[in-house]
């Protein structure tokens, strides 16, 4: 066996990839219930509400109870922003969407600036660059979808949801090195 | 992941493991997150649902793509075959229902259960290590609780809808743990 990674970490990696993979799918999710009008919204609002709580859960156990707490408290803040977001794109609010983005892109700096802070294996550019690339097709699904490009909508979403992977990956990558070095 | 007893146990694991069981699992969360998605479209009459489906049916696909390697082409592609019906008849429950269809629900749910159970047979006869019982079992889970999901949007109970979600992505990660030990099993992985 070449190489061989442990059951703990495992579970890690698992439990990170599912976390992000829902945070995608429950945002897309409003996105095309609120380009369709539909009757689900407060159900897919609640849902993805309870997702830093669950991210909050896997991070107590091994960072800090306030620490995992302030992750949460920046990730609430990206989902609360997205669904302002949407619902002003579906608006033609143009004021509140671009307050919105900036407000997105602000929030997503400042969790890599706190992820670095509390794990000096994590690199401040990298959380960064890797955060701004999913807002940013975040931002081309919604505005594919509102504008009815259905078929360029899918594959956009398809990027978003290896982006969030992505993101789990990186997260499990710095957790492992600086707990299970 | 689960062991062959279906206990969650995270065992170490090698990277051609680690790498086999996320792959499956990415695969099976998009089976379901696309089955939800023509879910939502068939029933609400969305524009986008041509190309909904159009992504739902690649799933096999995928899904072919990966076994192919481990059992040739031929075997890959009656998997391939079998699950895109599952798939199709699927989507015509779907439908008749939002038609109001009783009869035909229940005779394409029929159709539905064999269609898993050939999909049980063939699993188990091209590895021995997958038991056809626990496939069955597996997969009359997964069409029960994705016919609640149909039900529950149908009659407007979100609330009830994003619970069976929750329900229907563990029991698929299960299966798919099921499908990643017996193959690391079966091919010394």
């Amino acid at each position: 066996m070449n190489g061989t990674i442990g059951g703990e970490q495992l579970a890690l990696i698992s439990n990170l990839r599912q976390l992000w993979t829902q945070l995608a799918i429950w945002s897309r999710s409003l996105i095309v219930s609120t380009a369709g009008n539909l009757r689900d919204i407060q159900m897919i609002t609640d849902r993805l509400m309870q997702i830093p709580e669950a991210f909050a859960a896997v991070l107590g156990q091994y960072f800090e109870p306030q620490e995992a707490d302030r992750f949460r408290e920046l990730l609430e803040e990206h989902i609360a922003g997205v669904v302002a977001l949407i619902s002003a794109e579906k608006n033609n609010d143009v004021k509140t969407v671009n307050q919105e983005t900036v407000n997105l892109y602000e929030n997503a700096n400042r969790i890599a600036t706190y992820l670095v802070s509390v794990n000096s294996y994590w690199n401040n550019e990298q959380w960064q660059i890797i955060l701004e690339d999913y807002i940013e097709m975040l931002l081309a699904d919604l505005v594919a979808r509102m504008a009815g490009v259905f078929a360029k909508e899918i594959v956009i979403f398809d990027d978003l949801q290896t982006q969030a992977i992505k993101l789990a990956d990186y997260m499990a990558q710095g957790m492992m090195q600086k707990f299970h070095p | 992941m689960y062991d062959m007893t279906g206990n969650w146990k995270y065992h170490a694991a090698n990277y051609g493991q680690m790498n086999l069981m996320t792959e499956l699992r990415k695969l099976w969360i998009e089976h379901i997150l696309w089955t939800r998605l023509f879910i939502v479209s068939a029933l609400a009459e969305l524009p986008d649902l041509d190309a909904t489906k159009k992504r739902l049916l690649r799933n096999p696909s995928d899904f072919a793509n990966i076994l192919e390697i481990f059992y040739g082409r031929q075997k890959a592609e009656v998997f391939r075959n079998l699950l895109e019906e599952h798939l199709k008849i699927a989507a015509s429950i779907v439908d008749n229902a939002n038609w109001g269809n009783t009869k035909a629900v229940e005779q394409y749910s029929r159709l539905w259960y064999s269609n898993a159970d050939r999909i049980a047979a063939l699993l188990a006869g091209i590895n021995p290590c997958w038991a056809e019982d626990e496939w069955k079992n597996l997969l009359h889970d997964h069409l029960r609780m994705t016919a609640d999901e149909v039900m529950a949007r149908l009659a407007g109970e979100f609330m009830k809808d994003g619970i069976i979600f929750d329900m229907i992505e563990e029991q698929v990660l299960a299966m798919s743990d099921v499908m990643t030990a017996g193959m690391i099993k079966q091919f010394d992985i």
